[in-house]
């Protein structure tokens, strides 16, 4: 009887330790792909800043050839450290829109779309935008690994345990989606 | 006697290739053809007079033997230690046997193909890549035998790309294993990478364990066939796009072989594992310039292909930033 207790006690002990094993491993999953979101979503940031300096320059340009109102682009876009993700997306959109605007004027006037500094920042803003396609990339990958995670069964109960919860990912201009960027 | 307008070395009367520096002499297809094939007879001769010699000693010692001792489990034994001498001996001395028909060939044959595709050639049948430049890659083991040749420097739709056969084997007490058997390429830009990212195809054994760290990237068919390693995962999704691991993975379905990408720095290294040497001419088989022509360009193809596929002349390779 009694070694039928110690037995009993041991496969209890051996199944814990099975469990308590597994649930680290999986806590320690949720915790690296965590990480990676984190670096994912820094490289995001990395490259609005870039964006918003080189549109900024731009804009510059733009003034010292024609009469070019940007007050607004300045005033309402504020990067700062920890924005959260919709601020991200909306901060993207009004960047799309000061650069489709600009590009609206380098049509009107061919000098500016002729000049070198002109064309070396439309360079310059296609090669950022590559980079912040890939961070937008990186990201949204390691957030849908993140949320299937959290989403399939038993992973689903440590993260619960967690209190972890979904993460948004980051979208994709509407203007954007159809376009195939030819390399 | 005749003096090479190139080298300035003394050549015979019926040379059609310098055999200092390759230089072409007389470049007429049809004469090419009865040269080389002239050639080719006089290798497979001397190949067929040492097997037929080999054989019959073979023959008498084992005639020799067989009736002196007239013991059958000796002689099943002599046999095959007769035969494995004979194949033994006639590989040894056959070695140097077609090294002049090879040459005569690449120099004529693979040369002038190579010359039509390609701009800025420089091609050296009997040179290769040098092992430092796969090494300095960190992509896979090296083995300790080293061996290159068809080494191709050249501009195709303005990339330029080196290009060589290569063999690297590890052979020791414990282990005969051949790593890598194929082409390895490397094309330049003008762009700097900024980074290392490396991707192997999944059925590639002898890569070296990466100190890069993984990336999962978000095509899953790309995941299941590719393992790709860098040192910033967002390199690694700025360099394969999504339309880059497609044509990735056309090129993947398109060559046979194992796929090896490395970009580092302002190069592209590809290793295409797929056990072929290129270019070598076959002795049994009857010259035909224009067989041989066809056959050298879908060889060709192997690295055309990359550059076209993979779209390398377009401005992410070529863009300063």
């Amino acid at each position: 009887m009694t070694a039928m207790i110690i037995l009993i006690i041991v496969l209890l002990l051996v199944l814990f330790f099975i469990i308590f094993g597994w649930y680290v491993s999986v806590s320690n999953d949720i915790n690296q792909i965590l990480v990676k979101i984190e670096e994912a979503d820094s490289g995001i940031d990395v490259a609005l800043t870039k964006r918003y300096d080189v549109l900024t320059k731009m804009v510059e340009i733009v003034k010292s050839y024609v009469n070019y109102e940007s007050e607004t682009f300045v005033k309402t876009i504020n990067l700062r450290k920890n924005i959260p993700l919709n601020e991200k997306n909306e901060i993207n959109k009004k960047m799309n829109k000061e650069f489709e605007k600009i590009q609206v004027v380098a049509e009107n006037y061919p000098e500016l779309k002729s000049s070198e500094n002109y064309k070396t920042l439309q360079n310059a803003i296609l090669d950022v935008e590559e980079h912040l396609q890939a961070s937008r990339r990186a990201y949204n990958s390691n957030v849908s690994i993140y949320n299937q995670m959290l989403v399939t069964f038993p992973k689903s109960l440590v993260a619960k345990s967690k209190s972890m919860i979904k993460k948004e990912f980051f979208e994709v201009d509407d203007m954007k989606k159809d376009v195939s960027i030819n390399l | 006697m005749n003096y090479c307008n190139k080298c300035g070395k003394k050549i015979a009367q019926n040379d059609i290739i310098c055999q200092n520096c390759g230089n072409i002499f007389k470049n007429n297809s049809e004469y090419n053809e009865q040269i080389l094939e002239k050639l080719r007879k006089k290798t497979l001769t001397k190949y067929i007079i040492l097997y037929i010699a080999l054989v019959v000693l073979a023959v008498v010692i084992f005639i020799c033997y067989f009736v002196t001792f007239k013991d059958y489990n000796s002689n099943i034994r002599l046999l095959v230690l007769i035969t494995f001498c004979t194949i033994s001996m006639g590989t040894f001395l056959s070695r140097n046997f077609s090294k002049k028909y090879k040459k005569y060939y690449k120099n004529i044959v693979v040369s002038t193909i190579l010359k039509k595709y390609f701009d800025d050639i420089l091609y050296q049948h009997d040179k290769g890549l040098d092992a430092e430049l796969i090494k300095n890659t960190n992509m896979m083991r090296m083995g300790n035998i080293y061996n290159s040749n068809d080494y191709i420097e050249a501009k195709y739709k303005n990339v330029i790309f080196k290009s060589a056969d290569v063999v690297m084997c590890k052979k020791d007490d414990d282990e005969n294993k051949v790593l890598f058997r194929g082409q390895w390429m490397i094309f330049e830009f003008n762009k700097n990478f900024k980074s290392v990212v490396q991707v192997y195809e999944k059925s590639f054994q002898n890569s070296i364990s990466p100190t890069l760290k993984r990336v999962i990237l978000e095509n899953e068919n790309f995941n299941n066939r590719f393992r790709v390693y860098s040192k910033d995962s967002a390199d690694a999704f700025y360099i394969l796009t999504p339309q880059n691991m497609e044509k990735i993975q056309e090129l993947n379905a398109k060559i046979p072989g194992a796929l090896l990408l490395g970009f580092i720095n302002n190069r592209l290294h590809i290793g295409l594992c797929n056990n072929k040497d290129l270019f070598e001419p076959s002795l049994f088989r009857k010259i035909n310039l224009d067989n041989d022509s066809k056959k050298i360009t879908n060889q060709l193809e192997i690295i055309t292909s990359f550059i076209d596929i993979l779209d390398l002349e377009n401005d992410l390779f070529r863009r300063e930033v």
